[in-house]
């Protein structure tokens, strides 16, 4: 542990950014470094007390929000935006008729005289202005899953999110972008593909993770009161919203949540035995001498999502290995790649070309 | 350092017309400027509504509004023009001075901060009474640079005065201050005397 703030005035422990973040969250971890550092620095005591008391009397009146009075003003505010977008359009409602008409006598006017003698290449850029707009729109896609069971989102970067009832993805849908990120709510497995030159980000409400390849859960639903991270393999760091300095990493296995309201970070081993083994974080992907289509069977449960094959051609055809952590179209390529199959995704399907195995 | 980086994303997204990533910027920055808002004296109601609609001509004006280096330095600036205008449209604002609310907190949890009572809440209302000597502005940057941690250059374009007048301002508050931090030890030997 660095002590590292070792002040000889009040004015430089007020200015130390750790002293700040101890003062303003209050961190039972925090807490425990100043104890520390009061007994290695007895010395420090005065300062320390005065600058505990020039803090608070700068800070003064505590203020009585809590989390749901903030979500609440967002809301209220977001609503206010929508409104006032959509009023644009009202003072074309409220035009009378014969300016409306007026209006579009004029455009037809224009519109005729614009393409009375022009040709095809003066219409080009028009459409390709629009093609550009288009493009723009789509730099960000938002999938929200409203079915009733989980449903699989494959990402541009070949990554794959198994996301939960009532949750939603947004991603961005081009690839060269410099890190990888997510935003999500609701509850969703990601599995990461590698690439540990572009960390992987997922953002909610309460809590940011980063990764470079690897397969754990998120859930963070507005409305609930806990959120969680589960690891399933390999390595991740995670962020609380609130203590956005202070990562907590988590490997395989381990699992962590947040109390919304108060912070409070609970870290721990995930339970051996899973409280619904059917979940697709809590499966195993390891087979020997598994017979293909049973393993498709397998992934097309877990991801729901629909995988097509002829049962006969594969009927000879098994698998050796582990598909643990890889996202859901890697585990297809390997699979396929071991059996000298093909596949492609075919509204929203899976289609599995293969002459069969000797 | 993960946050300004995501308040950076959330901020280019919204530029590029995400409201949901505006939705998170509220809530994010929210009770920071409620508390800030609330220091000039006005009334709870009335600062909400100087956050809304701050919030509502951030949206309007989006595809104006540049990059910044920190988002929570720009929104305390535009709040405070917000406040500001509001002063002024009501007549409270006619000498150019806004106010600055020094009220304690209620309770000092001194075993949380390990502290010793007493010593604390006689420290700290020492400290109000010589803040409450300073001029509004003088605690104001008091507030910006030791509680919301802003450095003087930001504080400068905040308060429209030059980098020189922010640490004035500040050496000046600092040592009337320390007149009070010397009180302390010896309220402190009183009380182990008597």
């Amino acid at each position: 542990m660095s002590l590292s703030p070792n002040p000889f005035s009040v004015a430089e422990l007020l200015e130390d950014e750790a002293f700040q973040r101890w003062m303003k969250e209050r961190q039972p971890d925090d807490r425990l470094f100043w104890k520390e550092w009061l007994q290695v620095y007895p010395e420090k005591r005065e300062i320390y007390e005065q600058a505990v008391a020039t803090f608070l009397a700068i800070e003064g009146k505590e203020d009585t929000l809590s989390a749901q009075d903030i979500s609440l003003k967002k809301e209220q505010i977001l609503e206010l935006i929508s409104e006032e977008s959509s009023s644009f359009i009202k003072p074309l409602l409220s035009w009378t008729w014969l300016r409306g008409v007026a209006a579009v006598i004029i455009m037809s006017v224009v519109t005729w005289y614009y393409f009375r003698d022009s040709d095809t290449s003066q219409i080009a850029p028009l459409t390709t202005r629009t093609e550009e707009k288009a493009l723009k729109k789509e730099e960000w896609r938002q999938v929200s899953n409203t079915t009733q069971q989980p449903m699989v989102v494959l990402l541009p970067d070949n990554s794959s999110v198994v996301l939960s009832e009532g949750s939603s993805l947004r991603f961005q849908t081009a690839v060269n972008t410099a890190k990888r990120e997510v935003f999500l709510k609701g509850e969703g497995f990601f599995e990461v593909s590698k690439d540990p030159q572009k960390p992987f980000f997922v953002y909610t409400n309460s809590l940011t993770t980063k990764v470079l390849g690897t397969s754990f859960q998120v859930r963070s639903f507005e409305g609930e009161t806990v959120a969680s991270v589960k690891v399933k393999s390999g390595k991740v760091a995670v962020m609380p919203i609130a203590s956005p300095n202070k990562p907590t990493l988590l490997t395989q296995h381990q699992q962590l949540s947040i109390e919304i309201k108060t912070n409070k970070i609970t870290q721990e081993e995930s339970p051996i035995v899973p409280e619904n083994p059917s979940d697709v974080v809590n499966q195993e992907f390891t087979y020997e001498y598994a017979h293909v289509s049973d393993i498709l069977e397998q992934l097309q449960e877990s991801y729901n999502m629909p995988i097509q094959y002829e049962r006969e051609k594969l009927s000879t055809c098994t698998f050796t290995g582990q598909l643990n952590d890889l996202p859901f179209l890697e585990k297809i390529r390997l699979i396929c790649l071991t059996i000298e199959s093909t596949y492609q995704i075919i509204d929203n399907k899976v289609v599995i070309q293969s002459k069969g195995c000797n | 350092m993960a946050f300004p980086v995501q308040d950076h994303v959330l901020w280019k997204s919204y530029r590029e017309g995400d409201k949901q990533a505006l939705g998170m910027i509220v809530e994010r920055h929210y009770r920071t400027l409620r508390r800030y808002g609330l220091k000039f004296m006005i009334d709870e109601a009335t600062v909400e509504d100087c956050i809304q609609d701050l919030f509502l001509q951030l949206w309007q004006n989006r595809l104006q509004i540049n990059d910044t280096f920190s988002v929570k330095h720009y929104l305390l600036k535009s709040l405070r023009s917000h406040i500001i205008q509001y002063l002024r449209a009501e007549k409270h604002f006619s000498h150019q001075e806004t106010d600055w609310d020094t009220a304690l907190p209620e309770e000092v949890d001194a075993e949380t901060l390990l502290i010793q009572e007493e010593v604390a809440l006689f420290q700290v209302n020492e400290l109000k009474r010589q803040l409450d000597t300073l001029p509004a502005r003088e605690r104001e940057a008091l507030y910006l640079k030791y509680y919301e941690n802003l450095s003087v250059c930001e504080i400068a374009e905040m308060m429209n005065v030059n980098r020189q007048s922010v640490s004035n301002f500040l050496q000046k508050a600092l040592s009337k201050l320390r007149n009070r931090w010397l009180v302390a030890p010896l309220f402190m030997i009183i009380c182990t005397f008597f």
